[in-house]
């Protein structure tokens, strides 16, 4: 296990510094800097600017310092706001980003879980056929139309919670982990049903049933886990696309997280905190699908010596 | 049958399916009595609804799946039972052992867990307890007690097969239910599990009900008195009775047809050796198992293996699983790289890649007749690919000739050439498969386990074929198999395979008369035949029917 | 446990028809997109026509889906959209079906080192946070349709690559592929002739699944405003209207968020649809 770990992690480097190296590459090839403002600052003061952000130094040395800041969890200063540095600015929106990520993948998880196996269990179709025309439209609708009108309804109409910013504690994530999470419930609950379908077909519950378990005990012990095993693996990809809900999330509900920095980021031409952003975001995902693997060879014995 | 009350009975059952294509009625009345202690085996070919007699009965056939008719189980009448009681018969009063045990049981739970879990279920003991009483019922059944905590797939098939049995006999059932348990297995490891099965019917007053393909095998499970087999087709029973009897003097025209099949065939005679075409020198073959990224470390398939084969000869290669049979004629025929030795072919030193008319005279026929076959090509094209590579001069009029005339040497209708292969049944495909490696005028016609899908029937027909074109052709066949009856029927001289290397070799009467190597001794004891003397000589094997 | 299977012998178009849903979804997808050619042409209104009469007014019988901000017929602007957002669908899933299926199958036939390392390179590029360097290029280089078919086309190829590589294998290791290269077959003839036509059904399915995901990606960049430009638009574009004017004017957000669910609706159906057909083991 622990040679596995470390193998993994090993290989994870040249990922995460792809993604580095393909985000410097993009910044600096950019035409215009981060102090074209309104109007031209005298030369001088620009020359500067721009040795004090480091923007004089060859490109490789530039990479080099910033590859060693990195190492050392520095993520250098925000050329826009001028006072705090990125890592700074990232540690501030990282718990909100972190509740509404966090609380959407469980929900999405569970719920998404719970819904698959009622409707791969249900003998009279009826409910099965419910809850997969429900999930079909919404595995569709994108969730910055779900996000209006969610707020539209809940918020302005019924008045139950809040819709913008975190005024009302708990309250105020209701909508957004909602918001965010039913795209996943809906693919999860998809794919539960399906490669559970697949899996109670298979000889060895017909071997369960034939020792006179109950049904909830062939379900429990014998189909559930190779059953989640699709859905594990769709967990990574789904991280990702968490993450990229939450900016849109973000945005919607007027909520400060990283989400919202990248956006302003992109659009302030804030170097430095878009790159840092993006080089979160691409370890997070490297790292999810670690425990994605790990939990793999949990859920089926045949993969986990490999 | 006895006057005692029987055990488990059947009156007018059947089993209908709701499908796709519209109800399907799998078992169309069935009357069966079992007594306490007694085997039933009951034969049949695949699709003839005798395991889903037996799956149904117990209500385990599936929720598309209708039953009608009476059944009797150890005095409860199973259809007035709700749902609830039903279970708590199932594991406690009968027990099931199912085919290829390593997808009947489950994946993720260690083995000892699948073996106790039908003891906390029923007999109501603590999970300590129910792991010790399944660590011992494993030892008693000659399976470690270290592999208690494995995972099915970390055990050899014959020890998943003995977790099966062990699972099913934790509660001490009346009746152990048993659905092709031996299919999946090599001879010998057959042969241990049927001992094992016979012991404990002898230890404990268990009945039977056995259901297989094989009639030799079903010969073997009922050798006790009182003992029953039952032949079924389509659904019905066709024939039923004591089983030495009935062994001995099958009425029904279809259990006389499987009796001849599954009867010592007479050997062919052997030939006098004509000067060698094939000579193989030392043969060796690595597989390379794959370790990290880019590396990957070889792994012996076969070592130094020679031997020759001349015009108008068939020599069967005898092996079980593993023992390197299907790699030696796939390197014989270049399909996978060598790393030893040397071939020659009629006198000229074969290396990888083949030039183009050596192709043309080594060919193959492969096991699964569906496998073998594109399916978005339509039998014509299937037949014309070989011309078309090695016969250009043809023209589209001559090559479609040639494929009609090679469909009616092969026994199949003109009118195939327009279908696709899952249009036609495994051993019309199967026909086929040995018109393609036949169509271009091959030398050499290797056949790796080419009747071992068939169903008893068609295996013979199938054989005669092969013999026939043989004849007509002169062509060398190598033919791969784990199964000596056919080989008896088909080879002049015999090779056996152990572990990639040959163990024994020689003329096959011979080898089969009075084998000289330990392992060929083995082999031959384990293979389950009918040994009753033919009453009546099967006078003309009949010709196959094929739906 | 249902009956032991023997393969369907219907044709897997045969099958499709008889798919409930997968019809519906053809049906539907019919409709919207002869509505997206037609819809223009049949309305008395046009593009960008403003009316000085109604200018965010809800639908009417003169403006069926209503008016936006501007004064424009919401229901040309709608069928517009709908038309580039399906186009755009289609070309960027073709460039990355052709981009997959060449991937993969190359991968997949070659084996040992070549596919290690194509495959390892799709790993590494699955990793990464591609919606963001896609916005990143966006906001860097200025907001471009090709850009978007860069970036979707350098997210969506990969599934496809995987699984046209599985599928290339698996056929490789089937007995007809021996049996055609013991025959003396050319690899060029054993990809063309056996591998590639057992391959279409797979790729199909695919292909009918990437186009609503890059109709999704594509309105998601247009929400954050990097996507499609006035004066054309996209479903995308009009539903970041629609959000804009939500609490004075709903029915701006509702017709194109609804109708960008029917398009994404019926493009999944037809592709659950064909996977269903193509499946020997699912009951048609």
């Amino acid at each position: 296990m622990g040679r596995f770990l470390l193998g993994r992690l090993l290989g994870a480097i040249p990922t995460l510094l792809a993604i580095i190296l393909l985000s410097f590459a993009i910044m600096r090839a950019a035409p215009g800097g981060p102090f074209d403002g309104e109007r031209a600052l005298p030369p001088e003061v620009e020359a500067n600017l721009r040795a004090a952000y480091d923007l004089d130094a060859p490109l490789a040395v530039q990479l080099g310092r910033y590859l060693a800041g990195l190492a050392r969890f520095d993520f250098g200063p925000s050329f826009k706001y001028a006072d705090f540095s990125v890592g700074e600015l990232i540690a501030g929106g990282a718990p909100v980003s972190a509740i509404i990520g966090g609380a959407a993948l469980l929900l999405a998880t569970v719920l998404g879980i719970a819904l698959g196996s009622v409707a791969a269990l249900d003998r009279h179709r009826a409910l099965d056929s419910g809850v997969m025309a429900l999930a079909v439209v919404g595995q569709v609708v994108p969730t910055f139309v779900v996000g209006p009108l969610l707020a539209l309804l809940f918020g302005l109409w019924l008045g139950w919670l809040p819709i913008a910013g975190l005024e009302g504690g708990a309250r105020a994530f209701v909508l957004p982990v909602v918001t965010l999470a039913l795209p996943y419930v809906a693919s999860i609950a998809r794919l539960t049903r399906g490669s559970l379908r697949e899996v109670l077909a298979q000889p060895f519950i017909r071997t369960a049933r034939a020792k006179g378990l109950d049904d909830a005990t062939v379900l429990w012990r014998h189909a559930l886990k190779p059953a989640l095993l699709p859905v594990v693996s769709y967990l990574g990809p789904a991280a990702a696309g968490l993450l990229t809900g939450s900016v849109v999330v973000e945005t919607v509900f007027g909520l400060p997280g990283i989400g919202r920095y990248f956006v302003q980021g992109a659009i302030n031409r804030d170097y430095t905190l878009v790159l840092g952003v993006v080089v979160l975001y691409g370890a997070l995902i490297i790292l999810f699908n670690l425990l994605v693997d790990i939990l793999y060879g949990w859920l089926d014995p045949r993969l986990a010596r490999r | 049958m006895t006057a005692v009350a029987p055990l488990f009975a059947l009156r007018n059952f059947q089993v209908r399916f709701d499908t796709a294509d519209g109800p399907v009625a799998a078992v169309r009345g069935v009357d069966l009595t079992l007594a306490a202690g007694q085997a039933l085996a009951i034969v049949g070919e695949s699709g003839s609804g005798k395991s889903q007699t037996v799956l149904g009965a117990f209500g385990l056939t599936g929720a598309n799946s209708h039953i009608a008719g009476d059944i009797a189980f150890d005095g409860h009448d199973i259809r007035l039972l709700s749902p609830r009681q039903r279970r708590s018969l199932l594991g406690r009063d009968v027990g099931f052992v199912f085919q290829d045990p390593l997808t009947a049981l489950t994946p993720h739970l260690p083995v000892a867990r699948q073996i106790s879990e039908t003891l906390e279920r029923h007999r109501g003991f603590d999970r300590t307890a129910a792991r010790a009483a399944a660590i011992a019922l494993m030892t008693r059944l000659g399976l470690p007690a270290d592999r208690a905590d494995a995972y099915p797939h970390e055990l050899s098939g014959g020890q998943r097969q003995r977790v099966m049995i062990a699972s099913a006999l934790a509660c001490d059932p009346k009746l152990l239910i048993a659905d092709e348990p031996t299919t999946a297995l090599d001879v010998t490891v057959q042969a241990e599990i049927l001992a094992l099965l016979d012991s404990l019917r002898a230890e404990r007053g268990l009945a039977l009900v056995f259901i297989t393909h094989d009639l030799a095998v079903a010969a073997q499970v009922t050798g006790r008195p009182g003992d029953q087999v039952a032949v079924m087709r389509a659904g019905r029973i066709v024939e039923q009775g004591a089983a030495e009897a009935l062994l001995a003097a099958p009425a029904d025209p279809y259990t006389r047809a499987l009796a001849a099949a599954a009867r010592p065939a007479t050997p062919r005679e052997a030939a006098p050796t004509p000067l060698p075409r094939l000579v193989v020198d030392g043969l060796g073959v690595n597989y390379r198992r794959p370790s990290g990224w880019f590396a990957s470390r070889p792994v012996p398939a076969l070592r130094d293996v020679s031997f020759t084969a001349g015009p108008g000869e068939a020599i069967g290669i005898v092996g079980e699983s593993g023992s390197g049979k299907s790699t030696l004629i796939r390197a014989l025929l270049g399909l996978v790289p060598t790393c030893a030795g040397t071939i020659h072919w009629q006198g000229a030193p074969l290396c990888p890649p083949y030039p183009r008319a050596l192709r043309r005279s080594l060919q193959i026929v492969h096991q699964d007749p569906f496998a073998a076959l594109n399916p978005r090509l339509t039998i014509g094209q299937s037949l014309a690919e070989p011309l078309e590579i090695h016969a250009p001069e043809l023209t589209a009029g001559d090559r479609r000739a040639r494929v009609q005339d090679w469909l009616a040497r092969v026994g199949l209708p003109a009118s195939f050439a327009d279908r696709h292969p899952h249009e036609l049944s495994g051993g019309q495909n199967q026909r086929v498969n040995i018109a393609r490696a036949f169509i271009a005028g091959p030398a050499l016609v290797a056949c790796d386990e080419a009747v071992s899908a068939l169903d008893a029937e068609t295996k013979v027909a199938i054989l005669d074929l092969l013999l026939g074109l043989q004849a007509e052709t002169g062509v060398i066949l190598l033919f791969v198999t784990h199964d000596f009856q056919s080989v008896t029927t088909l080879c002049q001289r015999t090779i056996v395979l152990h572990c990639g290397k040959i163990v024994d070799a020689g003329a096959t009467s011979a080898l089969m008369a009075n084998p000289t190597q330990a392992y060929t001794r083995t082999l031959i004891a384990a293979m389950p035949r009918l040994t009753l003397p033919p009453q009546q000589a099967p006078a003309k094997r009949e010709k196959p029917r094929e739906t | 446990m249902t009956m032991p299977g023997r393969p369907s012998r219907r044709s897997p178009a045969a099958r499709l028809r008889r798919h409930r849903a997968g019809m519906i979804g053809t049906m539907l997808l019919t409709i919207l997109a002869v509505l997206a050619l037609t819809g223009p042409l049949l309305s008395p209104h046009g593009l960008d026509a403003v009316d000085w009469a109604a200018f965010e007014r809800p639908p009417s019988a003169s403006h069926i889906f209503g008016t936006d901000s501007a004064g424009r017929d919401l229901f040309v602007r709608l069928m517009l959209a709908t038309g580039i957002s399906l186009l755009l669908g289609l070309l960027a899933s073709l460039v990355s079906v052709v981009i997959g299926i060449l991937w993969g199958a190359i991968a997949g036939f070659a084996g040992g080192r070549v596919d290690a390392v194509m495959m390892r390179l799709v790993d590494i590029l699955y990793a990464m946070p591609f919606m963001f360097l896609v916005i990143l290029l966006m906001v860097v280089f200025g907001r471009s349709i090709w850009l978007i078919f860069i970036g979707v086309g350098a997210i969506e190829w990969l599934t496809l690559a995987r699984i046209v590589r599985g599928q290339t294998m698996q056929l490789k290791a089937m007995p007809f592929v021996e049996a055609a290269r013991a025959c003396g077959a050319s690899p060029a003839r054993i990809v063309a002739r056996h591998i590639v036509p057992n391959l279409l059904g797979v790729v199909a399915i695919y292909a009918t699944l990437t186009v609503p995901q890059v109709i999704l990606v594509e309105s998601f960049l247009s929400f954050l405003g990097l996507g499609v430009q006035e004066p054309l638009t996209s479903l995308g574009v009009l539903a970041k209207d629609g959000v804009d004017a939500l609490e004075t004017a709903p029915w701006l957000l509702l017709f194109p968020g609804g109708w960008l669910a029917l398009l994404l609706i019926a493009l999944n159906l037809l592709g659950d649809g064909l996977r269903d057909a193509l499946d020997p083991r699912e009951a048609l």
